[in-house]
């Protein structure tokens, strides 16, 4: 049976689309790429969802990627948990390039870590967000989104 | 004067053969009233193959009743059973024959009610052989007591009669045969609801699916408390996805049997299967039902697990259904509200699903409930637990 919570990742990482702004550098893509890092079925969730949808007038293109070495630019990208290791990595690989890594693990939205990390509250999949990581990618947060999560510094 | 003698002499012989045709009849007469069947029996033979006594109604009434007590003394031995056939047999032939030669109907009444008696006997034979599970020779003497039937008609007896032989042909797979009679004894009112289950069996076994729910359909009007035509009807219904006509008679059963507990756990699982075929904005209203059924249910045993475990995932299923209903256009703050309201679907689950596991550790469905349900609400070490608690049962 599918995990229901996906649809609500799935939820979160569409509304991410509308409440983040990236740098006119990352920009430069035909596309608006979803990448999913890690085996999940997140990915299938995404791909049917969002996929067939325009962010601004460009298309959603979603890819996943199994290896590090792998993982190219794309405009967000989802860390499963298995592979959150990998976090630090990604987030040098990234810098200053306009990638909203969202992660899920306990403490990976920390200073230097990703952007957005998912987390249970109350019994229900939140979200924590670190406006200064976001920085980092040159990305700047929307105020919904600031004000519905759970800041993180 | 040796013409006339020779005349003489034939007269007295024809006479005296006749005579002792006569005699052997009167003969058979004595010594079946002394009890000597074998002796009774050798003399009516005769006088049942001689023309003088041939078309004589008094000769095969003597041989039937001669016929009667031979078929009587031989059953009471299991190694002559073969023999008590015979005689029985022949014994209905005679009070046939003779009820044909009697114009005056000085015998009938008589030979009626013997032939009756000895018809009824191969019934009860019959029935014995049904109990036994011997159905070829069930089968076999129901066939013979229906040939007699056909003649002298007693619809009761021939109704339990083509009951017990269509079961009997049912369980040795003689389909048409079973068919056949099941379906004689519906028409002749035998008065048993099974015949409707194991006529509907049959059918759907010929791949007469259709005429089988309507055999049950019937079947369930006359007997509206009959548990197992409405189990069967269930079944039926259910494989051909007539949810609809299973709830209509289901609601029927509940209130014909409102403390039947079964009745309201299948009306909820009923309720579930039409949600199934309801667009996942419609199908919330369906599964209410389901939930109200399964309610009424605990109220009669709050120690059902399969109560208890089927209304801990429907209202799981319901909470899942909330989120998997939402546009993908909502805000984050609608997000947040359908969370908000699939959880009191999860936390309202919880509780039927651990009295489930209460209950009964090792149902399969009620570990996997518990598995998804604790996963939803990010409790994965307690999903964890019950991931492998289902993988243990799934070895």
């Amino acid at each position: 049976m599918p995990d229901p919570n996906n649809k609500i990742r799935m939820l979160y990482i569409w509304s991410c689309t509308q409440a983040v702004q990236w740098p006119e550098t990352s920009n430069n893509s035909a596309e608006f790429t979803i990448g999913v890092y890690g085996e999940s079925e997140l990915f299938s969730e995404i791909s049917t969802a969002i996929g067939p949808r325009k962010v601004g007038t460009k298309p959603v293109l979603v890819k996943s990627f199994e290896s590090l070495s792998k993982v190219d630019q794309v405009q967000i990208l989802y860390v499963t948990p298995e592979r959150s290791s990998d976090i630090p990595a990604l987030v040098n690989k990234f810098a200053g390039k306009g990638v909203l890594i969202i992660s899920e693990k306990e403490g990976m939205a920390k200073k230097g870590g990703s952007t957005i990390n998912f987390i249970f509250k109350e019994s229900k999949l939140k979200y924590e967000f670190n406006k200064s990581n976001a920085e980092k990618f040159g990305l700047k947060l929307g105020l919904q989104l600031a004000t519905l999560g759970v800041e993180v510094n | 004067m040796k013409k006339l003698s020779y005349i003489l002499t034939l007269l007295i012989l024809t006479v005296a053969y006749s005579q002792a045709q006569v005699i052997n009849l009167t003969l058979a007469e004595k010594l079946h009233s002394e009890g000597k069947l074998e002796l009774a029996k050798s003399a009516i033979n005769e006088a049942a193959l001689n023309s003088q006594t041939l078309n004589n109604p008094r000769t095969w009434y003597v041989r039937l009743f001669i016929y009667k007590d031979l078929f009587k003394e031989a059953k009471g031995f299991k190694e002559r059973i073969a023999e008590a056939e015979n005689n029985r047999k022949i014994a209905i032939e005679s009070g046939r024959k003779c009820i044909d030669l009697d114009t005056k109907k000085e015998y009938n009444k008589e030979c009626y009610q013997i032939i009756n008696f000895l018809r009824s006997s191969i019934l009860s034979d019959g029935y014995t052989s049904f109990k036994a599970k011997d159905d070829k020779n069930a089968i076999r003497l129901l066939e013979e007591f229906m040939l007699i039937t056909n003649s002298f008609t007693n619809t009761q007896e021939d109704a339990q009669a083509n009951f017990i032989a269509g079961v009997a042909c049912y369980r040795s797979n003689e389909l048409l045969k079973a068919s056949n009679f099941l379906s004689k004894a519906v028409m002749l009112n035998y008065p048993d609801g099974a015949l409707y289950v194991y006529l509907a069996k049959v059918l759907w076994l010929q791949n007469k699916q259709m005429e089988a729910v309507l055999t049950l359909e019937k079947g369930f009007e006359r007997y509206p408390k009959m548990k197992e035509i409405v189990s069967n009807l269930y079944e039926f219904n259910k494989e051909l996805k007539r949810y609809e006509n299973n709830r209509q008679v289901l609601t029927k059963a509940t209130v014909n049997n409102p403390a039947d507990i079964d009745y309201w756990i299948l009306l909820a699982i009923t309720y579930e299967d039409l949600a199934e075929l309801k667009s996942d904005l419609d199908k919330n209203n369906v599964l209410d039902s389901a939930k109200i059924a399964y309610k009424k249910a605990l109220e009669l045993n709050p120690n059902d697990d399969v109560a208890s475990s089927n209304l801990g995932i429907l209202l799981y299923n319901q909470g899942v259904n909330i989120i998997n209903t939402v546009s993908i256009d909502t805000d984050i703050v609608g997000i947040g509200e359908i969370q908000g309201k699939a959880l009191v679907m999860f936390k309202e689950s919880l509780p039927y699903m651990l009295k489930a596991f209460e209950l009964n550790p090792k149902r399969k469905e009620t570990l996997k409930g518990l598995e998804n349900i604790y996963h939803i609400i990010g409790e994965f070490d307690k999903s964890n637990q019950f991931k492998l608690l289902y993988q243990k049962e799934s070895e």
